[in-house]
């Protein structure tokens, strides 16, 4: 009985595998007739939602891809690292993008492998990291600027007598989801030389939580930090940044916001919040990619100067929070980034 | 002529296509494009193929882990923790052993793989042999454990302080198994399932240790009036499954990823249960099984990318398959034993 049910079964399926088959995205034929629109994928190592960074990404590739008329697909590769290389290898495997965009700095590593492998895929990596005789065009702020002015804040924040969460002890924190090149040459050295040139004798208590979404660990940390005498911590944890912000909540002290606007988030707790403008680095590039300037290989370095990283002063949250005189001062000292009349290294 | 029996979990698997395809005609606004990276496009070039072969091994040696535990009557859930745990025991020989020759090293890493699972797994199997401890629980718990270890492991003392990426030192080439199908992993470990499983079948059917394993797995109360060493046959089978995960996570290590990047896993102890599961727990029905389950993770894989199907529903139709699989087979396999 079974088995007669089988096969009867059989051609139904083969009838409905070669229905399948038929459905296959028909091949380009337009591209003969017309000039070849040029195809973009968006590759985001994570997901989009709660995720800023990479939304300004994708809002700066689309809107250059609208005005020159090109196709963006987005595609998002979910939280597990061990994921992203076979995915972007999908990508490059299926040869329609003409230029795959990703933006973290593990991200060149993979697309380098990849090269290899195709060799005529193009990348971009904005927020990547650069070695020497590169294949891949990335685009690199300078977190040194940025956390140097976190840092300078934080100093002025911890040495102040205006602030009511703020105590004698001239300690600050800084939080991170984990140990990374990035993090250890730039971020904390950045992070440490601001608050020293704010506060001479101030101190930076580092702390790593070892993940990007542990909100519990970070909130701990945090906690006995706080009770250490920490009184404002930068911190830079992904979705474990909500947890430090619980904390200082409870605890009456500030919390740092690293590269997107985060006074909202917690108003009065937020005391200060740096920018990395993701939106407008994707934008430029991918512009001059479609223009047919962007070169493989290529690097470029941005940082205050050059306005893709900032300490964001326009914001009302800022103005009733935080004393005039620190505001005052800060403005000071992150001018002489912005105007390039301060270089750190 | 032979009676031709339908395995259970035929109905069932065709309820998991139809079940899959209608989450995609609900969900996606080109469901024939979707459908299409669903199924046949996993054939459509070698990448896709190799990476579905590659899981296909994989899920056939956990498979035949999860299913010859269970035939003993053991409840292996600390899969996902003894592939974890075979890999970073790969990584630590690699590190101690950089100077071997590639064809003696790739053993070397796959054998501290093999010894790195079975360790956990005899940990469990031992608790039960001795006290009576419920293997199911002390498997999934020590599994669990032992995974946010790995995890520190690797993000912490273990960490390549070059890559940006959780990892730990990438292996050196000769530690790697070639592809036979670039650029996918594909690789020369799928000899293993093709030894392991006629030979596992082998053992459990027609050896006297095989028979007994059985009868302990019926009833160990049985078994053990009947004079059996019922001890030997709540340690060992559990101890040879966590031995054959290990195996499954060295191979991920040298085939795969070549370094221990924090997720290597993805799912593969899991999924070794649901593979099981479909395979009716005999060793003949795994590599069938392991290849289905392998086309549809695949396949939710390459329609994810390609198509209009977020990641989260990708991640769902695999859920929900597995929950489908795991209670419809259950259920009919009761229904049959009534």
């Amino acid at each position: 009985m079974n088995m007669l049910t089988t096969k009867r079964a059989l051609p139904l399926l083969i009838a409905s595998a070669l229905l399948l088959i038929s459905c296959a995205p028909k091949a380009e034929k337009t591209a003969d007739s017309g000039e070849k629109t040029v195809s973009l994928a968006v590759f985001v190592p994570g997901v989009l939602a709660g995720s800023p960074t990479y939304e300004m990404m994708d809002e700066g590739v689309r809107k250059a891809a609208a005005e020159k008329g090109a196709e963006v697909r987005t595609v998002e590769g979910g939280f597990n690292q061990a994921e992203w290389k076979p995915q972007v290898l999908a990508l490059a495997a299926e040869k329609k993008y003409d230029l795959i965009i990703t933006s973290n700095p593990s991200m060149p590593e993979i697309c380098r492998d990849i090269k290899k492998i195709y060799p005529d895929q193009e990348f971009l990596v904005l927020e990547g990291s650069r070695i020497d005789n590169d294949t891949v065009a990335t685009f690199l702020f300078s977190h040194l600027d940025l956390s140097y002015m976190l840092g300078y804040f934080a100093g002025l924040v911890t040495s102040s007598t205006e602030l009511d969460g703020s105590n004698s002890d001239l300690k600050v924190g800084l939080i991170a989801g984990q140990e990374y090149p990035e993090m250890m040459q730039k971020i904390k050295p950045g992070f440490e030389q601001g608050v020293k040139a704010a506060a001479p004798g101030g101190s930076v208590d580092f702390r790593v939580i070892g993940n990007w979404y542990d909100a519990a660990k970070a909130s701990d940390l945090a906690m006995g930090m706080f009770d250490e005498g920490v009184d404002v911590i930068l911190t830079i944890a992904g979705g474990a940044n909500q947890g430090v912000v619980s904390a200082a909540k409870d605890k009456g002290r500030y919390v740092l916001w690293y590269d997107t606007d985060g006074y909202d988030i917690e108003p009065g707790v937020i005391l200060g919040s740096g920018i990395i403008r993701e939106d407008i680095a994707a934008y430029e590039q991918t512009h001059l990619y479609l223009e047919g300037k962007l070169e493989q290989g290529s690097s470029v370095y941005a940082g205050a100067a050059e306005g893709y990283v900032d300490f964001i002063e326009e914001s009302e949250l800022y103005r009733t929070h935080v004393p005039a005189a620190i505001r005052e001062a800060l403005t000071l000292e992150a001018d002489r980034l912005r105007n390039g009349s301060l270089k750190l290294d | 002529m032979k009676k031709f029996r339908i395995p259970a979990a035929l109905p069932v698997l065709a309820l998991c296509l139809g079940v899959s395809a209608l989450i995609i005609f609900l969900f996606s606004s080109a469901p024939g494009e979707t459908l299409y990276y669903f199924f046949p496009a996993v054939l459509s070039n070698r990448l896709y193929t190799g990476e579905m072969l590659n899981t296909m091994v994989l899920l056939s040696l956990t498979g035949l882990g999860i299913v010859l535990s269970f035939r003993a009557g053991s409840f292996n859930l600390g899969g996902e923790g003894q592939v974890y745990t075979g890999a970073i025991c790969a990584v630590l020989a690699a590190r101690l052993l950089p100077d071997l020759p590639g064809a003696l090293g790739i053993p070397v890493l796959l054998a501290a793989g093999v010894l790195g699972g079975a360790l956990l797994a005899f940990i469990s199997g031992i608790l039960k042999a001795l006290w009576n401890v419920d293997d199911l629980i002390s498997t999934f718990l020590l599994s669990s454990g032992v995974s946010k270890v790995i995890d520190y492991l690797i993000s912490g003392p273990l960490s390549d302080p070059d890559s940006y990426l959780m990892t730990t030192v990438p292996l050196p080439e000769k530690y790697r198994l070639a592809s036979l199908m670039i650029p996918s992993p594909f690789n020369i470990s799928f000899i293993l399932p093709l030894l392991l499983l006629p030979l596992f079948h082998w053992f459990l059917n027609h050896t006297r240790q095989g028979y007994e394993l059985q009868i302990t797995g019926s009833s160990s109360s049985f078994a053990r009036h009947s004079g059996l060493n019922t001890g030997i046959y709540q340690t060992l089978p559990l101890t040879v499954s966590g031995a054959l995960h290990g195996l499954a996570g060295a191979l991920v290590l040298t085939g795969t990823y070549f370094a221990g990047i924090q997720g290597l896993t993805s799912g593969l102890g899991w999924n070794g249960i649901a593979v099981a599961l479909i395979a009716g727990n005999k060793v003949p029905g795994l590599l069938p099984a392991a290849l289905f389950f392998a086309w549809i993770t695949q396949g939710s894989r390459i329609a994810v990318l390609h198509s209009d199907l977020s990641l989260e529903l990708g991640a769902i139709i695999q859920g929900v398959l597995f929950l489908l699989i795991s209670s419809a087979v259950l259920r009919i396999k009761i229904r049959r034993g009534r």
